[in-house]
């Protein structure tokens, strides 16, 4: 097996007396889909925090291609290729989903700091293009962030993140807030996008149906703790899962 | 549509500029608005960014004060005192913003207005230095060395000035519409998203505060100048607040809603002054209260939505 | 007695009165925060009507040949009057459409606007009715005597003056947590659609909050106004005072506002003795430093976004 891209060995995290993470260990391998699942509170989204910067961990070490990580910026963190998609989609609200991509496209290329380029500019507008495609935000492009449906919002949050050609990419329930209707839909077209970029991905999911048919390992939490990870399949029909986390 | 909006604008620099010739006697009402112009211009750069400063008294002072201290030391030559007192303006907001881009909202309200009051005390109390009460004189020689008489360095200063605020507005324009300009609304949307792209959004309002100190510096330089005066009621709250109010009637949306927001307060406080001197704050007052409550976009989105109205008539 | 102590407790003293007068308006503008949530740039300008309407007051008695006593009951009651006059028409007619506003910031710069706007037409509105003049009431201080200490003679009014304050302080706590009122207040203050979701009368608690920090603003005034020149620009110079008290506290802090106002009262007066030049540096000094290394102030807690 190859070296693992992310790492987290021991990290502990506790609020008060509610222990948000406990000695979470964990590692995660280029090009797999990773999925996170268990109840709500379970520490499931204190942990891709604590991944990004945002929460610190009070014990315990994370690793990024062999590097520590531990306790830096979000901004850092990103600059080292963790990107990250957040439950509730982070836009610009009232700026067109186009501009919103040429910004994320400026923001990790060269050029962000002349005031000379326009920020329509094709130096940003190509690979703006490019990810509109990718993930078929074509029709909504000239549209302000605040006025498209829920789904596109979720669609266009990864795009954000996938302008910063990231390695490591993580998803807080991107599929949340949409119709079951819409989530498998939304759901390949995220999965073609992150395969053909070649990004490793570790999801937060609540949906089983999704779990089973994207997820190459998935990793359960409880209090803070992972309780057991492995294939889908071997994790999903395992009983005593079943019986306490679904 | 787009060629006749830069027409007219051309047309209203122009005008601007023919107006010292019709009305000589308002060569230095037209310089001060212009002046007033860009310090209100600093002041809605940084409300890009949702941040109300009410302290860019400061930079303002700071201009003005320099190109007292530059007229003193070596009487310099009028445009390179611009320059000059522009720049040290900017090296005072470099200083200061280090401090000031780490706060949002109410508390970045209040700093600027802390460091303001202390430059007013410190402007008023250090008498050797600043003249205290008195203030400074500020002189100016002209171009190349040889003294011109006041009325043709009130005229040179008047086409100085509208030549650096043209440039200054240009210039902010083209900032604004770059990444690092773009990224001063973003922060307002979402400051946490910005800094998941991996930019730092201190570093962004940083760049900004320096230009908006540089822009406000300029304006103070200009109007000391112009008044061959300064004194510490030039770093005083109130006029920062000032600024702000220009800003707003302007409207943030355009740099040319400062200019306009700054002609219109000048123009109602020279009108105030003359029929209503007692009650010139209080109409102010009024005429912010109603613009904040009514059409929070100014002039300048009055102005916009009449061209975007014209513009769905036509299709 | 050494040569340092002796101007040193003077000092303190001084100190102490000043930041007496620093409490009660400082207190009244954390109060609107901490409640409303409203920066409130007219507080100053409650301050000085409160000064102005003193004055009156004094002028008043003076004329209709009243026991000069009756001055400490009035100065009171100008302020409740203040207080009460403009308080509820500030907060429902000026400033009550600002919290349907729903993005924050946007929100914020409404409000400090609106309340820069209206401390234009009080500064105005005191010009009108009250002239240019400076008001001088300065006998009042001297109705109820001199106490000497360590030889140098206080005026009772400014240890009165020191005495209300307390007397404020702990009024305040009693009613916050031990009437109804002072509890739905405080829920408000924690958070205003839980506390309507249970049934308690938001919009009135922000009128009776609004009025009570009014009318502390409007003491602070009345009770200074013998000890000042009353005159036009003393509200534009203590509303950026007690900003600076309330910033150092942390916004909506109610004991800290009182340690605060006493360290820039005392720094202040201390400063008076060692570098006159720069004695008003100090309140916006203090503040710089402690922002500096307290970003929401010494007694606040700093405030967590959820993603």
């Amino acid at each position: 097996m190859s070296a693992p891209l992310l790492e987290a060995r021991g990290v502990d995290l506790h609020f008060g007396g509610v222990q948000a993470a406990k000695d979470v260990n964990l590692q995660i391998f280029p090009g797999e889909f990773f999925f996170i699942i268990g109840q709500n509170g379970a520490g499931k989204s204190t942990f891709l925090n604590i991944c990004t910067g945002y929460l610190k961990p009070q014990r315990g070490e994370i690793l990024f291609q062999g590097r520590p990580i531990t306790g830096l910026a979000p901004r850092a963190i990103t600059r080292a290729g963790i990107a990250r998609a957040f439950q509730h989609p982070q836009l610009f609200m009232q700026r067109s989903v186009r501009d919103n991509l040429r910004f994320a496209v400026a923001a990790h290329g060269t050029g962000f700091w002349r005031p000379w380029r326009a920020l329509d500019d094709p130096h940003f507008d190509a690979p703006a293009r490019r990810l509109l495609q990718l993930c078929d935000l074509e029709r909504v492009a000239a549209q302000p962030a605040a006025k498209v449906a829920e789904g596109f919002r979720k669609l266009l949050d990864v795009a954000l993140a996938l302008a910063l050609e990231p390695t490591l990419l993580l998803l807080d329930e991107p599929t949340s807030g949409v119709s079951s209707a819409d989530k498998h839909g939304i759901m390949t077209t995220l999965a073609q996008a992150l395969r053909k970029e070649r990004v490793t991905a570790v999801f937060v999911e609540h949906d089983m149906e999704v779990v089973r048919r994207f997820a190459d390992r998935v990793g359960v939490w409880a209090n803070g703790q992972i309780l057991i990870s492995g294939p889908p399949e071997a994790v999903l029909d395992d009983p005593h899962v079943r019986e306490f986390v679904l | 549509m787009r060629a006749v909006r830069s027409l007219l604008w051309l047309a209203v620099v122009g005008g601007y500029a023919v107006l010292p010739w019709l009305a000589p006697s308002l060569t230095y009402q037209l310089t001060i608005v212009l002046a007033l112009g860009l310090a209100a211009l600093a002041v809605s750069l940084m409300l890009q960014a949702g941040l109300i400063s009410f302290g860019h008294a400061l930079f303002y002072a700071a201009g003005a004060y320099a190109a007292a201290y530059l007229g003193r030391l070596t009487g310099a030559h009028v445009v390179i005192t611009l320059l000059l007192s522009s720049l040290s303006a900017a090296l005072l907001a470099l200083i200061a913003g280090l401090l000031i881009v780490r706060y949002r909202g109410i508390f970045f309200a209040m700093l600027n207005l802390a460091l303001s009051m202390v430059a007013y005390t410190l402007l008023l109390k250090l008498y050797n230095v600043t003249g205290g009460s008195d203030g400074l004189v500020v002189s100016a020689t002209g171009v190349a060395g040889y003294a011109m008489g006041p009325t043709g360095l009130a005229d040179l200063l008047f086409y100085l000035a509208l030549a650096a605020a043209v440039l200054a507005a240009w210039f902010v324009r083209v900032y604004l519409r770059s990444p690092a300009g773009w990224a001063l609304g973003a922060i307002q949307d979402r400051e946490i998203r910005v800094e998941y792209l991996g930019v730092s959004a201190r570093r962004v309002l940083l760049v900004a505060y320096v230009l908006s100190g540089g822009l406000a510096g300029l304006g103070g330089a200009i109007a000391g100048i112009a008044v061959g005066h300064v004194a510490p009621d030039s770093a005083y709250w109130t006029t920062s607040a000032g600024f702000v109010v220009m800003a707003v009637l302007g409207g943030g949306g355009d740099v040319f809603g400062a200019f306009a927001g700054a002609a219109l307060y000048e123009m109602l406080s020279v009108f105030a002054a003359q029929y209503l001197s007692s009650s010139w704050e209080l109409l102010l007052g009024v005429i912010i209260f109603v613009i904040v409550r009514f059409a929070p976009s100014g002039l300048w989105g009055f102005y916009d939505g009449l061209w975007r109205r014209m513009a769905a008539g036509e299709r | 007695m050494t040569a340092i102590a002796g101007p040193l407790l003077s000092a303190t003293i001084n100190g102490v009165t000043y930041g007496a007068t620093l409490f009660l308006v400082a207190v009244g503008l954390s109060l609107i925060f901490g409640v409303l949530r409203v920066l409130n740039v007219a507080h100053g300008s409650f301050y000085a009507l409160g000064a102005f309407t003193a004055a009156s007051a004094w002028l008043l008695i003076s004329a209709l040949g009243w026991p000069p006593l009756c001055i400490y009951p009035a100065l009171v009651i100008s302020a409740l009057v203040v207080g009460v006059a403009v308080g509820p028409v500030v907060e429902r007619g000026l400033l009550r459409w600002t919290f349907g506003i729903e993005a924050e910031a946007a929100r914020e710069n409404a409000q400090l606007l609106a309340t820069y706007a209206i401390f234009l037409m009080l500064e105005d509105a005191q010009k009108l009715i009250w002239g240019g003049q400076p008001y001088y009431s300065g006998s009042a201080l001297r109705l109820l005597g001199i106490t000497r200490i360590n030889g140098i003679p206080y005026t009772n009014y400014q240890l009165l003056l020191i005495l209300v304050a307390v007397l404020v302080l702990i009024a305040l706590r009693i009613l916050l947590r031990g009437t109804k009122m002072g509890k739905f207040v405080l829920a408000v203050a924690e958070d205003p659609e839980v506390s309507s979701a249970m049934g308690i009368p938001v919009a009135r608690i922000y009128t009776v909050a609004f009025t009570v920090g009014a009318i502390l603003a409007a003491l602070g005034g009345a009770l200074a106004s013998p000890t000042i020149g009353v005159n036009t620009g003393i509200g534009s110079e203590m509303i950026v005072l007690s900003f600076a008290v309330v910033a150092i506290a942390g916004l909506g802090q109610i004991e800290g506002a009182a340690v605060a106002a006493l360290v820039i009262g005392v720094g202040h007066s201390i400063a008076v003795f060692f570098f006159p030049a720069l004695s008003s540096v100090i309140p916006y000094a203090t503040m710089l430093l402690v922002l500096v290394f307290k970003p929401y102030g010494l007694f606040a807690a700093a405030q967590v976004r959820r993603i």
